[in-house]
């Protein structure tokens, strides 16, 4: 068979633009839209490249002067600068030590492999606009705030907002400036389980969750977020308001897990890696694991999973 | 074109750039550290690795305007005045590598891992050398030779 070779649209970008102000940012990304791009760390932005799908890009917006490294431990939140790496969120000590964000760390520690992890950053991977990354989801359960720099002033959103709209459209009026992570009061416990063909693959399915427990033993509490390959990135709601109000134990993680992949929304696509009823029943799995993990975490015991 | 300045194997550089331009082709075309190779262009294989501020990057994807004053290290830089770094002594008597074509990018991770870690376990230095992609030794001997590299590191 003669070799087919595809001449794939060249990315040749005339302008690298080092952003000295947001005022800046904001108007060339106002005048150039789709043909300007802030560069994160570019490993997203390549992948894009080299397919052919940046040939009109005129303008790359490097963001690195606005000095958006912080990871701030400010208390009751966390605080974290758009330009910071994955490789520091996975290793930094006031996520990963702390109960309620362990998840969050998790996350950052399942992107692989650490040449990514040191050149990805916090801002990049949750403006990509697709629905399989690791630490979008726990930025879900967490109930992050997304701080974005726009025209009228700074201004908080919620993250399922934030990535509503990165999944569906280019965003020229706003670039995001840092994520807010809040502390909830009481005893917490987060985990992040990632299910992908080999250790190192994006996730079939990811899921995240947090769950709370009182002095009675009742979960006041519980978020779940699950994303992966076909499957719609989003909050479990039904599934969490089956443990709202409930002991956490092996019957209601159980009807909580099913519950999730009852209302999961997946794509029955084998290039997507799978049937809808192969990745309904990852969903089950991975939640049941990820919500027994925070009961023990918790310190409710004889918690199995399947 | 954009001027930069990098620090390659501690000498100095100034290079004029294109915008899109990634490290890979800086080095290789510009600078002349060949050692840098490039394979899949995209991140699948990680024989474009190098150690930049210290830290491993693919420099495939690492874009060159954005390192402007980064300090980079390539597989030319691991041999000293003392001769060849350690890693390479040991990866030639440990057959960890056949046609070489990806030990670069290894040496360079395998380096990394042990400056921030002297005593990896085997689960730590496959996690470190998970970004690269071997066909021919199948791995066991590497991860043989950055083992015996860090006992030697330790005895020292
Ligand atoms: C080999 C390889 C392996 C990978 N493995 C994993 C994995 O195991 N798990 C995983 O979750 N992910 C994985 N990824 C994906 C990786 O997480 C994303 O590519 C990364 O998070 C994107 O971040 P970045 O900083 O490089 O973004 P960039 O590529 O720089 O940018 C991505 C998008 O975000 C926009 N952007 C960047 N910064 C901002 C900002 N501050 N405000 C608004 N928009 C912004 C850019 O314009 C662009 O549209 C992998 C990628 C590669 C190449
Ligand atoms: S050439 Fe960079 S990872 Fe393969
Ligand atoms: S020695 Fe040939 S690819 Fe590794």
């Amino acid at each position: 068979m003669p070799e087919t070779s595809v001449v794939l649209p060249v990315f040749k970008p005339q302008r690298y633009v080092r952003a000295k102000t947001p005022e800046e940012v904001l108007s060339i990304m106002q005048t150039y839209r789709e043909k300007a791009r802030i560069v994160g760390g570019n490993t997203f932005l390549n992948e894009l490249a080299k397919r052919g799908l940046l040939s009109d890009v005129e303008v790359l917006l490097d963001i690195e002067p606005l000095e958006l490294h912080h990871l701030k431990d400010e208390g009751n939140r966390v605080v974290i600068g758009a330009s910071t790496k994955i490789e520091d969120l996975a290793h930094s000590p006031s996520v990963k030590n702390n109960a309620a964000l362990t998840a969050l760390a998790e996350a950052a520690q399942n992107v692989h492999p650490v040449q990514i992890r040191n050149l990805a950053t916090v801002g990049g991977c949750i403006s990509t606009g697709v629905p399989f990354l690791d630490v979008p989801v726990a930025l879900l359960a967490l109930n992050a705030e997304v701080r974005v720099v726009a025209k009228s002033g700074e201004k908080s959103m919620p993250i399922d907002r934030y990535l509503d709209m990165s999944l569906t459209d280019y965003m020229a009026d706003k670039f995001v400036k840092e994520l807010v992570v809040t502390l909830p009061r009481g005893s917490y416990s987060s985990c992040f389980r990632k299910f992908g063909l080999t250790g190192f693959d994006y996730a079939l399915v990811n899921v995240a969750a947090r769950t709370s427990l009182d002095i009675n033993g009742i979960c006041g509490d519980a978020s779940i977020a699950v994303g992966g390959k076909g499957v719609e990135l989003s909050r479990m709601k039904e599934a969490e308001a089956v443990l709202t109000g409930k002991p956490l134990n092996e019957n209601t993680i159980g009807a909580a897990s099913q519950k999730a992949s009852d209302t999961a929304k997946v794509e029955d696509d084998i290039p997507l890696r799978g049937s809808a009823e192969y990745k309904k029943h990852i969903v089950k799995v991975m939640v049941n694991r990820a919500l027994a993990e925070t009961a023990t975490q918790l310190g409710v015991k004889n918690i199995g999973h399947d | 074109m954009i001027e930069i300045t990098l620090k390659v194997n501690g000498q100095m550089h100034r290079v004029s750039v294109e915008p899109g331009e990634n490290l890979l082709r800086t080095l290789r075309e510009k600078i002349g550290t060949r050692g840098v190779k490039q394979s899949c262009d995209y991140g699948g294989c990680g024989a474009c690795t190098v150690i930049a501020n210290g830290k491993t990057v693919y420099s495939c994807m690492t874009l060159s305007a954005k390192m402007s004053d980064a300090e980079i290290t390539t597989v030319e830089g691991l041999e000293t005045t003392h001769g060849l770094d350690p890693l390479q002594t040991l990866f030639m008597e440990k057959w960890a590598l056949q046609c070489g074509f990806c030990t670069p990018g290894i040496l360079l991770s395998s380096k990394c891992l042990l400056d921030s870690n002297p005593n990896p376990s085997e689960g730590e230095i496959k996690e470190a050398l998970a970004g690269h992609v071997c066909r021919c030794t199948g791995y066991i001997k590497i991860i043989e030779a950055v083992r015996e590299a860090a006992e030697l590191r330790s005895r020292k």
